[in-house]
């Protein structure tokens, strides 16, 4: 199959895939249900927890109500799409790698300038942070790339490096369009024709029409759900009612419910929530002996199998 | 026999924040750590790219220096038997350090006599001692926040490779799972692999071959030049912003400077939305003509060379153009709606939990402002009230609300939406003010209300927090409090106000003792006043007021003009301040130390009685001349200074206090206070405790350390 990343987002994907692939990870699909990143994919957020290696890629629909505009705005919309690589423990090489990795793309970096610019990056609602950087292609931040540090306040047994990949920037930058709505995604079917209508209905749903008492009423219910499910040990479960306790809070942060310190004792409710989880899937892997520890070492990052 | 020498700590790319502090650090490090080693050495100085602190060492000795030691060994009574022979302990002590017993001498320490010797130590060759020393610096470096990649090795970013060379030698030194040897690396994409360094002194010759200007000074100049000869091509010239600068020299390693520019439409943005634009994400330097105007280009810094700038160039300006965008969505959705129709939606925002909204603050933030007003600045009560009615609507806004990068222009939009709904200019500056000052380096407010609303802002933050129980406790204050705090004394210190905190920090409780009537109101106005007695103190020492000064005018009990409580000497900082300042003046003064001995003599003895006074002196009951003598000095005192007090005139009230030294001491030498006659006692009592009220109204001396301060107990 040939692949041409400058022309369409899915060969960009596929491409990622291969060049993932090619390098030890699983490759995944998304986690079906509402996420604000690919972080709160439990391929991620959970797996990056403890002692066990783990290389995985995937796609990650995301999406921030917040950031609707009703698909008027070229470069701001609800649901993007985020290429996301967690690499446990991180490679001694894994910069030159991830560069490599935009080459795989179509990326030329002597053609552009590519940034390292500082982030501490940190998700309040996963009571998780790292640090490292924002990847800056030609002044548009196309990348997170960050060393976790904690990841439901524990800190990382090992060290994990995650690569974050905002598909729809890179896309627009390598078929050099001003507009999402112009993205080719494949097969000659543009973003616009896929997603324009889906932005107009989700932005007007998220900022006018979503029912506030009955978001309020679910948070609440989802968040006593996680403290059951969490209580008894059912770690995915559990972990699933947290994630939509976060889409939940982001509908109403959208909606314009919540203020400025409701805000922050709402978020550290849905952290309690995370710790928790992961405080449990510690557990839970502990008690099944670490099974990805026995698997055979991955091959190095640098040299495809 | 001097050599070079090179140590490069190699990093995946440093914020650029830490790098110039750590710079610092590590020639201080290396400084102590080379001398500490005794080896001498010409010049030392670190370099710095994004990806590299390096540390340079020119005519390093590459042998340590010779040097002496003075050994105490065992006492003289073991060393030595009764024929005077040297006891094994002797011989035993002797041949741990290399020297022949016949050359220990005796010494008279503290405990008795010793035997010491000489210990010769010869000088290691500094590849031998070197590699410890560099091993050890990485990890004595302090950045803002550390991570860890592998193990447990902590630095501000993972460290890939080192350089460790003595001339052309390297030194075997390792560190975080990485062997030191030749080979550095030069620029990510210009020249990727490693690069041979052969020898120390050809360090920056051969990393430039390799697209890297390592050295951070001639860096930064370069990409000045760079950056003004880009403006001047664009016609104008770069906005002033020596951090900008900074910042991208630590963001490059081949800085390459190119113009861009923008649609002029962007300009119709208010002036700090567009450079805010540019400078907080992009780091893109703004570009003006010569009257200052704005002009649409910006001059950014590539870090690499000239191929495909073109191509980077459109890159830049459509990311500038999609911010540009935001901003002026944001300010054409907040123009919508003035400010003055907003302030009833404050209601929706809370302010701090259990404070209530935005809407209460404003409400509290009217009368406040227009009370402070009416204290400073009475001529300007209406804009600072009118201002203090709308200062808080643009948190409602989209640029504030929902534009991250331009949080820091809170209150600066306020002022600008004030502005273009057309409210009266100082009404606009008090609103764009009202913040001031955010931390110890920022600028004051200027403008009248903007002062009373700056101050209003901060006492409601203080007062509103003690209310609530969120009271700063140790090194931790979550809400802020001590910075609100601190930001009220600079205003009034630095601007010479009189505010007296007491009184208004008393105003600023009203609202919320209202509306929580079972609140502790007195426990909570006593916590206040230590809070604030505590700010005063460190921000007057601050001010190089010397400890017992400082004690010595904050326990004053001063008489504000037309008003006979005494108040705590803290209350009004300014006034605290002077007095302070006077003193410590004064103190040189050879007739500073009579003037405390003086007044401990009188505070001494009142100390130590124990009767109730009578409120007023009993003027007829003086009957002995010292008596009469000592009231005479108080009154012509008290009567000379009256004015003085109330101008403040510190400087000359202090001799005339001085001025009954001579009368305070014939009364002590011919007068008996402590007589069995209960009346005459407590009456020379009164005399003397007014003798100290008048002291009291300016100092508390008291606190005064002085040499000679034996004071009589009369």
């Amino acid at each position: 199959m040939r692949l041409n990343p400058e022309r369409s987002l899915q060969d960009m994907v596929l491409a990622l895939h291969a060049f993932w692939a090619q390098r030890g990870c699983v490759i995944q699909e998304p986690y079906p249900s509402e996420v604000g990143a690919g972080t709160f994919n439990p391929a991620t957020f959970l797996r990056a927890l403890g002692p066990e290696p783990w290389r995985v890629g995937y796609v990650e629909p995301s999406r921030r109500p917040k950031d609707g505009r009703y698909g008027e705005n070229p470069h701001r919309f609800q649901q993007f799409y985020q290429y996301q690589v967690l690499l446990k423990p991180a490679p001694a090489d894994v910069v030159d790698v991830y560069f490599d990795s935009l080459r795989a793309v179509g990326v030329e970096p002597r053609d552009h300038d590519l940034r390292l610019v500082e982030d501490d990056w940190e998700s309040p609602t996963l009571g998780a942070w790292g640090l490292g950087w924002q990847v800056w292609l030609d002044g548009t931040e196309i990348s997170q790339f960050t060393y976790f540090q904690q990841c439901g306040g524990i800190d990382c047994e090992v060290v994990s490096a995650e690569l974050t990949y905002g598909l729809d920037r890179i896309g627009m930058m390598l078929q050099g369009l001003d507009r999402v709505q112009d993205l080719d995604w494949g097969a000659g079917v543009t973003w616009g024709s896929l997603w324009l209508q889906n932005e107009r209905e989700f932005s007007r749903y998220n900022f006018e029409e979503a029912n506030v008492p009955m978001h309020f009423e679910m948070f609440k219910q989802w968040e006593s759900e996680a403290h059951r499910l969490l209580d008894l040990g059912m770690v995915m479960p559990g972990y699933d009612c947290v994630i939509k306790c976060s889409h939940l809070f982001n509908v109403l942060d959208a909606r314009g419910a919540i203020s400025v310190s409701e805000r922050v004792a709402t978020i550290a409710r849905v952290r309690r929530l995370a710790r928790k989880a992961a405080l449990a899937y510690l557990e839970q892997r502990e008690e099944l002996g670490y099974p990805l520890l026995k698997r055979e070492a991955p091959a190095a990052v640098k040299t495809p199998a | 026999m001097t050599a070079d020498l090179l140590f490069e700590i190699g990093v995946e790319e440093l914020p650029a924040g830490y790098v110039p502090p750590a710079l610092a650090q590590l020639e201080e490090l290396a400084r102590d750590g080379l001398k500490e080693l005794r080896l001498s050495f010409g010049d030392l100085c670190a370099y710095a790219t994004p990806r590299r602190l390096a540390l340079f060492v020119k005519d390093l000795a590459v042998q340590q220096a010779d040097h002496e030691e003075d050994v105490l060994g065992p006492a003289v009574r073991a060393a030595y038997d009764a024929a005077g022979h040297p006891t094994p302990a002797l011989v035993g002590f002797c041949r741990g350090r290399g020297v022949d017993p016949a050359q220990a001498r005796r010494v008279r320490t503290a405990k008795g006599e010793y035997v010491a010797v000489t210990v010769r130590h010869a000088g290691q060759p500094a590849r031998e001692v070197l590699p410890a020393l560099l091993a050890s610096l990485p990890g004595r470096l302090s950045f803002p926040r550390t991570m860890r990649w592998m193990d447990e090795v902590r630095f501000a970013r993972p460290i890939r490779w080192l350089v460790a060379l003595l001339g052309s030698e390297v030194l075997r030194c390792g560190l975080a799972g990485v062997q030191a040897g030749h080979a550095s690396a030069g620029h990510r994409f210009l020249h990727p692999g490693p690069v041979e360094v052969g020898h120390a002194a050809r360090y920056l010759e051969a990393l430039e071959r390799a697209y890297v200007l390592a050295d951070h000074r001639a860096r930064a100049l370069l990409l000045s030049e760079r950056v003004e000869a880009a403006a001047r091509a664009a016609g104008g010239r770069a906005v002033h912003d020596p951090e900008l600068v900074e910042i991208n020299s630590f963001l490059a390693e081949w800085p390459t400077a190119l113009v861009g520019r923008f649609d002029r439409a962007y300009l119709d943005l208010p002036r700090e939305v567009v450079v805010t634009a540019l400078r907080e994400h992009q780091r893109f330097f703004a570009v003006e003509d010569e009257r200052g105007a704005l002009l649409p280009a910006f001059v950014a810094v590539r870090n690499g060379d000239e191929r495909g700038l073109d191509g980077v160039r459109r890159g830049y300006e459509r990311v500038l153009k999609a911010r540009l965008d935001d901003a002026r969505f944001y300010w054409e959705t907040d123009l919508k709606r003035p400010p003055a129709e907003r302030v009833a939606d404050l209601a929706g925002v809370v302010w701090m939990e259990k404070l209530g909204s935005m809407r209460e603050k404003t409400e509290r933030l009217e009368a406040l402002a227009g009370w402070l007003a009416e204290q400073i600045a009475p001529a300007a009560a209406g804009e600072a009230r009118r201002a203090a009615h709308l200062c808080k609507t643009d948190l409602l806004s989209e640029m504030i609300g929902s534009g991250k990068e331009y949080a820091s222009l809170e209150g600066v939009m306020g002022g600008h939406y004030a502005r273009r709904a057309g409210e009266p200019e100082g009404v606009c500056r008090a609103i764009a003010e009202h913040y001031l000052p955010r931390g110890p380096g920022d600028r004051l407010p200027q403008s009248e209300a903007g002062v009373a609303l700056a101050l209003a802002d901060k006492l409601d933050h203080v007062v509103g927090a003690f209310t609530a129980g969120k009271t700063p406790s140790g090194s931790e204050d979550p809400y802020g409090v001590r910075r609100a705090g601190n930001g009220v004394l600079r205003i009034l210190l630095e601007q010479g106000r009189h505010l007296d905190l007491q009184r208004a920090s008393m105003q600023a409780s009203g609202p919320f003792f209202a509306a929580d009537v079972a609140a502790p109101h007195a426990e909570i106005m006593k916590q206040l006043g230590e809070f604030w007695r505590g700010r005063v103190e460190s921000a007057l020492s601050e001010r190089a007021v010397p400890y017992d000064v400082l004690e010595a005018s904050l326990e004053a009990r001063t008489l504000a003009d037309g008003d006979d409580r005494p108040r705590a000497g803290w209350v009004d900082p300014s006034d605290c301040l002077e007095r302070g300042q006077v003193l410590a003046r004064f103190r040189d003064d050879p007739r500073f130390e009579p003037l405390v001995i003086v007044f401990k003599r009188v505070a001494n003895i009142l100390r130590a009685a124990t009767e109730t006074l009578p409120l007023q002196l009993d003027r007829e009951a003086l009957r002995e001349p010292a008596e009469k003598r000592l009231l005479a000095a108080l009154e012509q005192a008290a009567g000379r200074t009256r004015p003085m007090w109330a101008e403040r005139a510190y400087g000359r009230i202090l001799p005339e206090l001085l001025g009954m030294e001579e009368a305070i001491h014939s009364f002590f030498d011919a007068v008996l206070v402590n007589v069995e006659d209960l009346p005459t006692r407590v009456n020379r009592l009164r005399l003397l405790a007014d003798v100290r009220a008048l002291f009291l109204r300016g100092w508390d001396l008291s606190h005064i350390v002085v040499a000679g301060a034996q004071a009589g107990s009369g």
